[in-house]
């Protein structure tokens, strides 16, 4: 008798150790996602991208309740990123271009992140992952990994101190690195920054993408059969953007950290099939009927593949 | 006859023959001077194997054999062609066949590493299409595209060919 109470107890303590790590997982997710967006912060970062290493100033600032983020390049191509809100532009300096994105959501540079922290239980696992030091902060490490495997797996450095990201890892499905963002310094200020920037200078040549409106997903010229779950429309934007003088459609879907991009053109002459892949992001063309669909996203190959294959024209 | 008289002369050494045949051929050796020449070298070969002894020999011996040899007749019977003048004129055939295909396979390579460096150029063409298209969709589809260096070279081509038209 004495043992059976004894499991009993074992497991009802064990139970709520669990649950007590996934939660205090989410809060300090929760916590991360509160301090990126309200605090002013600065910082040096280093983005290692497809065996590419960029290292950049970063300023975050929230103005009027707005938030904006500024990246400058320290090495060649010199350019500044900035992010007012959801309206994201790239300046180049040393060819005055400029890129204008008017992107319809709100995303950080350095992270994407849902803005419901809750929905990332149904796809992904959380787990505390020990502390480590990261710029001179000790860092808990958030580990976030999928339950399938259509997505990828994430691990994120959060300061002890002041909830900010200081690392951020993306993984292959295998296990390997695929991008590393990792802060070599990062400080809170107490007032929002001043900018610092490049583009002092006009622009002479500006460049505009998603002018138009989002539409309802349901107003596509195309359905996904094959829709992979957890993902949500995040918008439809059809003419989102001209390329030679062509309009392209653009359907952008999310499971919070993860997003892929369908997009939808008249075809060019035979047209492009096949799969092509950039370190995180990964992308298959295929041609349906008159028109080339692209689908694109920061997903494993067999994703994207999944959603190519279920594409079907109205 | 003479390989049958050879191989008793070994049994008989081997003490392998019966004793009849034995003594038959004793009897054939002491009134053969030839037969009993070959008996004693057979003794001999078959002491060195037994034994594995080296002998020595003497200094004449050398001599003695190569003077054998040269006693020994020259034969100069004709060797008759194996080749019939119906497969030498199957053989020219096959070489001017080989010639002419080794010609062909000379062209046709030619030919291939033209087309080859025809596929090349269209697989480049194609690349930069492929490239510039990933480009537009990238910077559509997140932010991140911006931080990475490696796009902007031909982002910004692109930018330009767009204000340009």
């Amino acid at each position: 008798m004495l043992i059976r109470i004894f499991i009993v107890l074992l497991l009802t303590v064990s139970i709520a150790y669990a649950d007590n790590s996934v939660v205090s997982a989410q809060q300090w997710l929760e916590k991360m996602q509160a301090a990126m967006k309200n605090l002013n912060y600065q910082g040096t970062v280093v983005f290692i991208k497809n065996g590419q290493l960029d290292t950049m100033k970063y300023q975050h600032s929230l103005v009027n309740g707005l938030e904006q983020e500024r990246l400058f390049s320290l090495n060649s191509p010199l350019r500044e990123i900035t992010r007012k809100s959801n309206e994201v532009s790239c300046f180049f300096k040393e060819t005055n271009e400029k890129v204008i994105n008017h992107h319809p959501i709100d995303s950080s540079l350095i992270i994407n992140f849902p803005q419901a922290i809750d929905v990332v239980n149904q796809n992904y696992r959380l787990y505390l992952e020990g502390e480590e030091s990261v710029a001179m902060q000790i860092a808990q490490i958030v580990s976030i990994k999928p339950k399938d495997q259509l997505r990828y797996a994430r691990k994120i450095w959060i300061a002890q101190q002041n909830f900010l990201p200081l690392k951020v890892e993306t993984y292959h499905n295998d296990g390997s690195v695929l991008e590393q963002v990792v802060f070599t310094n990062l400080q809170v200020e107490n007032n929002h920054l001043k900018p610092d920037n490049l583009s002092d200078e006009q622009a002479v040549h500006v460049k505009h993408l998603h002018i138009t409106q989002a539409e309802p997903y349901e107003k596509a010229p195309f359905i996904l059969k094959n829709w992979p779950n957890g993902f949500e429309t995040v918008f439809f934007i059809p003419n989102s953007l001209q390329k030679n003088q062509k309009p392209v459609d653009h359907l952008l879907i999310s499971d919070g950290f993860a997003s892929v991009s369908v997009y939808l053109e008249p075809k060019s002459g035979q047209g492009i099939n096949g799969l092509h892949a950039l370190g995180l992001v990964n992308s298959v063309s295929r041609v349906i009927g008159d028109f080339q669909v692209t689908v694109l996203g920061e997903v494993p190959a067999n994703t994207v593949e999944l959603i190519a294959e279920g594409i079907v024209l109205h | 006859m003479q390989d049958k008289l050879n191989e008793k002369l070994s049994l008989l050494l081997d003490d392998e023959l019966d004793s009849q045949q034995a003594l038959n051929l004793i009897g054939k050796i002491k009134t053969d001077a030839d037969l009993q020449a070959k008996f004693q070298r057979y003794q001999l070969i078959s002491q060195a194997i037994k034994k594995q002894d080296a002998y020595s020999l003497d200094e004449g011996f050398v001599d003695r054999i190569q003077q054998r040899l040269r006693g020994e007749p020259t034969y100069l019977l004709p060797v008759k062609s194996r080749i019939s003048p119906r497969q030498k004129a199957f053989y020219a055939i096959a070489a001017s066949l080989l010639l002419v295909v080794v010609w062909l396979l000379s062209s046709h390579q030619q030919q291939a590493s033209d087309l080859y460096q025809v596929a090349a150029i269209e697989q480049q063409n194609t690349q930069v299409q492929i490239d510039s298209s990933l480009n537009d969709y990238l910077q559509a589809h997140d932010n991140s595209v911006y931080v990475s260096h490696r796009n902007f070279p031909q982002a910004y081509t692109r930018v330009v060919g767009y204000q340009q038209e």
